[in-house]
This record gives structure tokens, sequence and C-alpha cells, in this order.
């Protein structure tokens, strides 16, 4: 690149993911072997920044020792008429892409455990002075992020000034986090989309926001962002929000015309905050799963952890089937820990309002996101062995479902006459379930405004002649 | 860079011919090489005198019990993380490096995770000129990331029925799975000259071309009772020139 005639190597694209090896490597700037390292950008007042200043606090380059590992940090103010303190962790995430594109530089992580190593050939080229890093950062900042008008960088070697700096950026880190936590839907305008699951749940499109995490749990709204930026056109990708169509359901037309397009028109809407009705799809590998209990109007959620019968005599497993494969089905929804802990969790239910019951191991997990008053009205399965107690658990605690009991007219609830018959259906219903396989096609039954009164329901798996097996 | 992938059914001497190889080209240039240990039961370092604490798999293990605690700061990417882990656990020896993959896939889902661990290790193995890599007994590896892009495919196989069967489904998979593999070399362990003959036919019959062989070496055996590595054999043993035939056999040399 024309605009790095002055620095003694290489600097491009291509020496992105540049490793140097132990043998060639001349020094090592934090890494594994030295406690304090960090990296941090503030933005500052304009003139407060002195544009082009790079400082160095400690031994250079050049008066390090060849094979040694230095405590390290590199620390970047900038400032600029529209950028704002919630641009600082962008902002410093570009540091590691930059300084990766230096010839025999490599930079790994972020934050608090940077690790650079620095190669001797590059150095025996003339690298030998954190200026280059300096002017290589400075000059792809200006020219990537025009926002930054004015740019000043520290690098620090001295080993007492790292530490005590190191502390201030832990401050930092700390608040940054406090805010992404808090950070919500409806302050972004982009959500990401995961088709990871696609393989064996070929409907599911994983919709990722900052208050609901992807059903493994794996992938947060920030995961979604740093890798829809490193692969744009991969399985992890964003998606324009559009207009909030419900803000209780969560629907938004962005997210319904993108589960169109990449379900191949077997999903036309999704309800982010809901079980009900429109659902988000359930994968195969989400961490947990809402399921409804009609005789008590509430939702159980069961984990995938939990080995026991969930309060409705049914595994896990089970329940995960009914609605697995990138299925959208009324009443089950899979989903992750982390979205438990969320104020969106299935927010328009009712939320934790709505919740009946839970594994004792789950409860203890989510505690202390369930509201305070509510948490001994959640029965788990050390409380309760069947629906009935169940039932009896909630009016005596006084659960908030027992409210919806009464204020509806002609209650949801089923009369359970013939017990041991009524019994037996959800097993019938889920084995059924269970054996067809969703993803090559199957049949599906919508009912809507219909009575059924039953006595016995039994859905039976047609069976297979000898050559329809063979095929 | 050339990727070698060594297969072949459990105890056929995928390990041995591993390290005989490497000692090999150690020996004979100054190529860079990243050895992969991708058989979960992480026998390689010992075969080659290193000491392994951590493999890929515990720290993607690792990686998933953090999230499951919710123990990671939001705003560090997971990718970046994983990214460093692995580095960490790579074995940096003056003439190679090395990483053992291990078991991997607790509870919970990994989908994520095994996809952003392709790029990683895509990365890492980028960096050399050489690869090699000791695969599982299992065929599944052929379908899964460490297989992909293979320049050359060895299928290791002792004089048994069951070794040419399990090479001759290997032979089959890689078809089957569309993995993009310049050669494939069948290579016999244990063989002695009157069986090559034998051996020729079958790398015929699965349609692969024939590799060599690596004959009876007291020297291995004696190398591997005493727990010593086998990159420090004396350079006239039978099996270290026999790799060396190999080695030129299928143009590593």
């Amino acid at each position: 690149m024309s605009m790095f005639t002055d620095i003694p190597v290489d600097v491009g694209v291509i020496y992105e993911g540049e490793r140097i090896r132990k043998k060639d490597l001349y020094v090592e700037l934090g890494g594994p072997n030295v406690e304090y390292k960090f990296e941090l950008v503030k933005v500052r007042e304009i003139g407060q920044v002195e544009d082009g200043k790079i400082q160095i606090i400690g031994p250079d380059l050049k008066d390090l020792q060849e094979g040694g590992s230095y405590p390290f940090g590199i620390f970047i103010e900038v400032a600029g008429k529209e950028l704002e303190e919630s641009l600082e962790g962008v902002i410093e995430r570009r540091i590691h892409e930059y300084s990766n594109y230096i010839e025999g530089f490599m930079h790994l992580n972020q934050r608090y455990d940077i690790w650079c190593r620095l190669s001797k050939k590059s150095f025996q080229k003339g690298f030998n002075s954190f200026i280059y890093l300096g002017k290589v950062l400075e000059r792809l900042y200006k020219s990537e992020l025009p926002i930054i008008e004015a740019i000043q960088i520290t690098f620090i070697t001295d080993p007492e000034k790292v530490k005590e700096m190191h502390k201030i950026a832990l401050e930092t880190y700390n608040a940054r986090d406090a805010k992404a936590r808090g950070l919500k839907d409806e302050e972004v305008d982009c959500f990401y989309g995961c088709l990871l699951c696609q393989s064996f749940a070929p409907t599911h499109v994983c919709i990722i926001t900052p208050q609901r995490y992807s059903n493994c749990g794996s992938i947060s709204w920030f995961d979604g962002r740093a890798a829809s930026r490193v692969d744009p056109k991969g399985s992890i990708y964003r998606i324009e929000k559009g207009e909030c169509l419900d803000p209780i359901a969560g629907e938004y037309s962005g997210v319904n015309e993108t589960v169109q397009k990449k379900s191949l028109g077997a999903i036309k809407r999704v309800q982010l905050y809901t079980a009900f009705g429109n659902p988000h799809t359930s994968c195969g590998c989400f961490e947990a799963a809402a399921f409804y209990i009609p005789e008590v109007d509430g939702l159980g959620i069961i984990d995938r952890g939990f080995k026991g019968v969930a309060v409705n005599g049914l595994p896990f497993s089970t329940i995960a089937d009914s609605t697995a494969g990138g299925r959208q089905v009324d009443g089950f929804h899979g989903l992750s820990i982390e979205y438990m802990r969320s104020p969106k969790f299935l927010q328009k239910d009712g939320g934790w309002n709505r919740i009946v019951w839970l594994p004792s191991s789950l409860k203890e997990r989510v505690k202390d996101f369930i509201p305070k008053d509510l948490v001994d009205k959640i029965a788990t399965d050390q409380d309760v062995k069947n629906v009935e107690e169940l039932k009896a658990f909630l009016e005596k605690k006084g659960h908030p479902v027992v409210q919806r009991w009464k204020a509806v007219a002609a209650p949801p609830v089923i009369e359970v006459k013939r017990k041991e018959e009524v019994k037996e259906l959800p097993k019938e219903v889920s084995e059924a379930v269970l054996q067809i396989p969703s993803v090559t096609g199957g049949f599906e039954f919508v009912l809507e405004g219909v009575k059924i009164h039953a006595k016995k329901l039994i859905i039976k798996r047609r069976v297979q002649s000898s050559e329809e097996k063979g095929s | 860079m050339v990727r070698i992938s060594i297969s072949g059914k459990g105890g056929s001497g995928k390990t041995t011919l591993t390290a005989l190889l490497l000692k090999v080209l150690l020996q004979n240039n100054g190529r860079s090489i990243l050895v992969i240990d991708a058989d979960p039961a992480t026998n390689l370092p010992d075969t080659l005198g290193l000491k392994v604490e951590k493999t890929v798999g515990t720290v993607t293990n690792e990686l998933r019990k953090q999230m499951d605690k919710d123990a990671l700061s939001l705003g560090v990417s997971k990718e970046r993380l994983l990214e460093t882990w692995v580095y960490n656990i790579l074995v940096e020896t003056p003439n190679f490096d090395f990483l053992a993959m291990g078991r991997s896939e607790g509870e919970g889902c990994y989908c994520y995770i095994n996809s952003v661990l392709t790029r990683i290790l895509d990365i890492i193995a980028d960096n050399y000129d050489i690869v090699l890599m000791d695969m599982e007994a299992g065929l599944e590896h052929l379908s899964r990331r460490t297989a992909k892009d293979v320049d050359i495919l060895i299928i290791v196989t002792d004089p048994s029925k069951m070794g040419f069967e399990t090479a001759k489904r290997i032979r089959e998979l890689v078809d089957e799975v569309h993995i993009k593999i310049k050669n494939a070399y069948l290579i016999g362990n244990q063989f002695t000259d009157s069986m090559e003959g034998l051996l020729m036919n079958k790398a015929k019959e699965i349609n692969v071309e024939y590799g060599g062989f690596i004959p009876m070496d007291p020297n291995i055996h004696q190398y591997n009772l005493e727990g010593k590595s086998l990159l420090n054999l004396p350079l006239d043993s039978l099996a270290v020139k026999a790799a060396e035939r190999i080695a030129k056999r299928i143009k590593l040399l």
C-alpha cells in the first residue's frame, strides 16, 4: 500500500492470519507468559487529542531483549464530532485487524488478553520501533473510519505503567459490559441471522438480537456482529430489522422477510417474544424448551441437562422432538438459557408470570433473573410430580396464572373426568410426532376455533411395507 | 502448503508412520511443519516424545462450559477467545509445531464452536509448508473439517483382512463425501518383501496408488516399549529407511 512507503515492512490484507512461530520470534508482547497486557480505546473531547502523536512509555522495540516476553499496553485516544463513547469497543477491536496487516506482526485476542509477536525477519528489515506500528494504526484508522478526526497512540512497555493502566482498562471493560448487557432490541437497527443448523433443520433461521440469544446459547448479538464482519456471506449474517410490527410480541418486518426467504417460504412470520401463534422455530440444539400445560394455562420449561421427566410426564427428548427440526409449533418453543435472563423473555405471554414449572437445577441457574416475588411460586421437580399436584401448588402459592383461570369466562382448563385415559393422550401424540420426520415432509394439522371432545385419541404411524423400506 | 492425512484401521500403524514420515521430513529439509494428532486417543505425543497437557477438545469444552455459566464478557468475541486458546495449546518445538485435537463435544451444542474452529484451524494450518495429520480410526473424520482439501491421503494397512477392508471403505467414503484429494496411496505396515505383490494388487483393487511399506523393525518395538521418541531412531533403522523410500515415492522429498 502506497501510504506505507516509509514503513520498513509490507502492510496489507494478505498478512492477516500470519502466525509467528516460536523459532522465528523476535519478541513477544503480552501473551500467556505475561501477567499484565491490554489494549484500550478512549473517546476524548476535540482538542484533548494531539492528532498524529505517538508516544512510547518504557523501552522501545529495539531496546527489548530478543526472545523475551514483555508486558504491553496499547492505548489509543480518539476525537471527532460524531464520536461517542459507545463506539470505543468497536474502534478498539480494529486494533486486531489493522496490526495483523503488518508483515511479521501477529496480534491475537482483545482487551486484557492481547498476545502479539514480532518476527526476527521484520525486525531485521528495520521494524524496530513502536513508532512504525503507531503510524500504521493511525493511517488505517483515519482512512477507514473518517469519523475519527484526531488520534493519538501510546505504547506502554514499562511494567509498572502497564499494571497501572491495566486497572483502568478493566474498569472500562466492565462498564462497557454492563452497558452491553442492558442493550435493548429497540436500540439497534439490525439483528443477526444464523443458518448453521439448516443442515438438519432446513427451515430454521435463528434470529439473534441483543435481548434474544441464539437457541443454542452460543451466539450473542455481539458474536453475530463479529462473525458477519469476518464473513458477511457466511452462515451468520446481518438482518435489517425493518419496521416493528408488534413491540410486545417482537415482530419485525425485516425478520419476517429473511425467515420467509431462508426457509424457502415454509415459515411466514416469527414473533420473537412468545411461545404461541408464530413462535420462533426450534433447531435441534436448543438448550431448553418451553411447553404449554393446558390444564393450568401456563408454560413449563425443561432443559437438556435435566434427566428426569417434566411435570407432564415427558422427558426433554420427547418435548424437544415435538418442535425440533426447524418447525414452528404453537405452544412449544426451543430456547437458550441466556434468553431466560432477558427482560424480553416470552414477554407477550406474561414472561416469568406465565412460567409454572422448571427443573430445580435450572431454577438455580436463572434464579437471579426471576422476579423476587415469583421465585417461590414457580414449582420444580422437587415440589410436584404431576399436573394435578402442580395445580394445587400454584393455587396454594398464589401464582399469577391462577388469576387467568378466573379471568377467562370459559376456562381453558380441561376438566379431567377420565384421568387414566386422558393422561395417555399427550404420550400418544408426542410419540406420533416423534416418528414423523418433519424434514422429509409428513403432514400438518391446523385446527382453529375448534372444540374437540374425545375420550381417547390415538395417532399411529403407518407400518411401512418391506418394498418401501428398501427404497 | 501440502496437507497429508494418514488414516486406516485402528492399530494399523498410523501413528508410527506419522512419526517416521516426520523424522524423514525433519532430516531432509527446512520446510515448516505442523503435526496434528486428530486421533482422540492422542497417542502421537508419546511417540514423538512430547508432553501435551491440553487438546483442542479441552479448550472447546472449556469454552462451552464458560458459555453455560454465563462467565464470558459480552464484549469479548468468542471466536477471538477460542483462537487464542487454541494457539496457546500449540506445542512449539524448535523443528516443528504440534496440535492435539483430543476429544471434543461434551454436553450442549457445538455447531457454532465447530464452525468457528474450522476457520481457526485453517488459518493456523496455512502458516506451514507441510501439515501432517494422524487421523482417528473411525471414518467420520473424512466428512469432517480435519480432512478438508487433502493433498495426500495415506491409507495404512497391516497385513490383515480387516486392514484391507477398512482401506477399501475409506477409499469409497472419499468418493461419497466429495473430498478434494489430489493423491491417495495405500501403504503397508509390518509387511515383508514377499507380501509386497499382494499389497500392490490391493492398491490397484481399490484404485489408489501404491506407496510402499514399512517392514517389521525391532528398533520400533524396543523404542515403543521404553517410551522413547521414534524421532530418535537411528538413521539406518529398517523402518526409517523404508519411510524415506515412501516419502520419495509419494513425492514429499
